[in-house]
């Protein structure tokens, strides 16, 4: 009896440490980056497991490539030579459109040329748990992936690369609840911060007061600032102003503009350094302006 | 041994299982809907061979569960922690249960977790979750039976008690 009740007592100081470890654990996680380098750590270990889970998603998207008619791909290779088409057409307008730019920002003083480039990954799933809204990507660290990387899709910007495997790599939403992206009014100029609010369309833009000059419909586009995501990617367009009731600021309310919950492929971007450089460079003139 | 690594590629299919992603095209509260496999497999193990897996199974199950699912580190250890506590306090009696008694007990542990996890996430942070969370404990307990079944099975083909 006294064995046994020597047992319990053991069981029940493991089972409070334990309990104490997994608190402290979750806290650090959530309030510092602290945890960051030992997840990134481990995180190959469960990368098998993400894979096995994944698989039979890819088979069953193969197979039904392999079923779709023969008509089905000869109209869809059609329609694909024609956007090809279109945007090759559209392509060459932006090369003039960059050079001249770079004319423009040489003029300016600034010797660097904006160079990014950018990985197409495929998306394997997307997160639907309501707090979490995550991508996982199908390339990693082996691709030459790093935590930071702004991710966007054909229509706009997506998120950032939160978490690299070796051969995946996690993206954090613009919509999840810890996010905040730098934005910048396409129309006025002005300078805004838009924050997800757990809403898979929307985001909300922070601290606007009633006369600041915004209207829907205006397109919010990234700032650079921060240097996080490079400047003049849409995020999204104003849907709602609304003002709240004893409150200095008015709840305004973004559409993003990127289609996580339908997306199959997205665009890593690669920054050079220079291009950073720029970003700043582009601050500075902002702020003159503004000033 | 065998029985060990037997015990810990049951708990690999029950993390794959919970990692797979839900399709695209189905609304979002699919997601719960989907048991706690991970959870119930632990139960299992508990309740049959309690000298085997405990609390430090649970920690390190934990981790990995926060790790493949992307939560922060300890979040689903909170839960696990509370599961193997009670059941290794109780499992004498739960062990006699018939199937749905012991799946209404599955039920409640899972929600008192869920609900406790929940707590001290928002301490820390906003989270936003519905009372759809309690969905997740009740189709957990709608799968015990056939997660009992199917491993009692398992643990027949290794042959141990």
């Amino acid at each position: 009896m006294s064995t046994l009740f020597r047992k319990t007592q053991q069981s029940t100081l493991l089972a409070a440490s334990l309990l104490l470890i997994c608190a402290i654990l979750v806290w650090t996680d959530i309030s510092t980056p602290r945890l960051q380098p030992l997840r990134q750590g481990v995180f190959a270990a469960v990368e098998p497991i993400i894979l096995v889970a994944h698989a039979p998603g890819k088979w069953i998207d193969a197979l039904g490539f392999l079923v779709s008619t023969y008509l089905d791909q000869f109209e869809a290779i059609e329609q694909l030579e024609r956007e090809n088409f279109r945007l090759a057409a559209l392509s060459t307008r932006i090369a003039g459109l960059a050079a001249e730019n770079n004319r423009l920002r040489a003029l300016l003083g600034s010797t660097d040329v904006i160079e990014a480039h950018a990985l197409v990954a495929e998306v394997l799933s997307v997160e639907r748990r309501s707090d979490r809204h995550r991508l996982i990507l199908d390339k990693g660290q082996r691709d030459g992936v790093r935590v930071g990387q702004a991710v966007i899709d054909e229509t706009g910007l997506l998120g950032q690369v939160v978490q690299v495997m070796p051969g995946l790599a996690q993206v954090m939403l613009i919509t999840d609840v810890s996010h905040a992206v730098p934005l910048v009014n396409e129309r006025s100029g002005q300078q805004f911060v838009a924050e997800g609010i757990g809403d898979r369309q929307q985001l909300s833009v922070r601290f606007i007061s009633p006369s600041t000059n915004v209207q829907i419909g205006d397109v919010l586009i990234t700032s650079g600032l921060g240097r996080r995501f490079p400047r003049g990617y849409p995020v999204g367009e104003i849907v709602s102003i609304t003002p709240i009731e004893g409150d200095a600021f008015v709840d305004v309310r973004l559409a993003i503009s990127a289609r996580p919950e339908s997306v199959d492929h997205a665009l890593v971007l690669f920054l050079s350094e220079g291009s950073q450089k720029i970003d700043l460079d582009i601050q500075a003139i902002d702020q003159a302006e503004s000033l | 041994m065998t029985q060990v690594i037997a015990i810990w590629l049951t708990f690999f299919a029950a993390l794959v299982i919970s990692v797979v992603p839900v399709p695209r095209d189905l609304p979002v509260y699919f997601f719960y809907l989907q048991p706690e496999w991970l959870a119930l497999t632990l139960s299992y193990w508990v309740l049959v061979s309690p000298e085997r897996v405990g609390l430090v199974s649970a920690f390190i199950l934990g981790l990995f569960a926060d790790l493949s699912v992307g939560t922060a580190l300890g979040e689903h250890g909170l839960m696990y922690l509370l599961l193997v506590m009670f059941i290794s306090a109780t499992y004498h009696q739960v062990r006699m249960l018939p199937i749905w008694q012991q799946a209404v007990i599955v039920a409640f542990v899972i929600s008192v977790g869920t609900v406790l996890q929940y707590l001290f996430l928002s301490l820390a942070h906003e989270s936003f979750q519905s009372g759809l969370m309690f969905l997740k404990a009740i189709v957990s307990a709608l799968m015990w039976p056939w997660v009992f079944l199917l491993l009692e099975m398992v643990r027949r083909r290794f042959r141990w008690v």
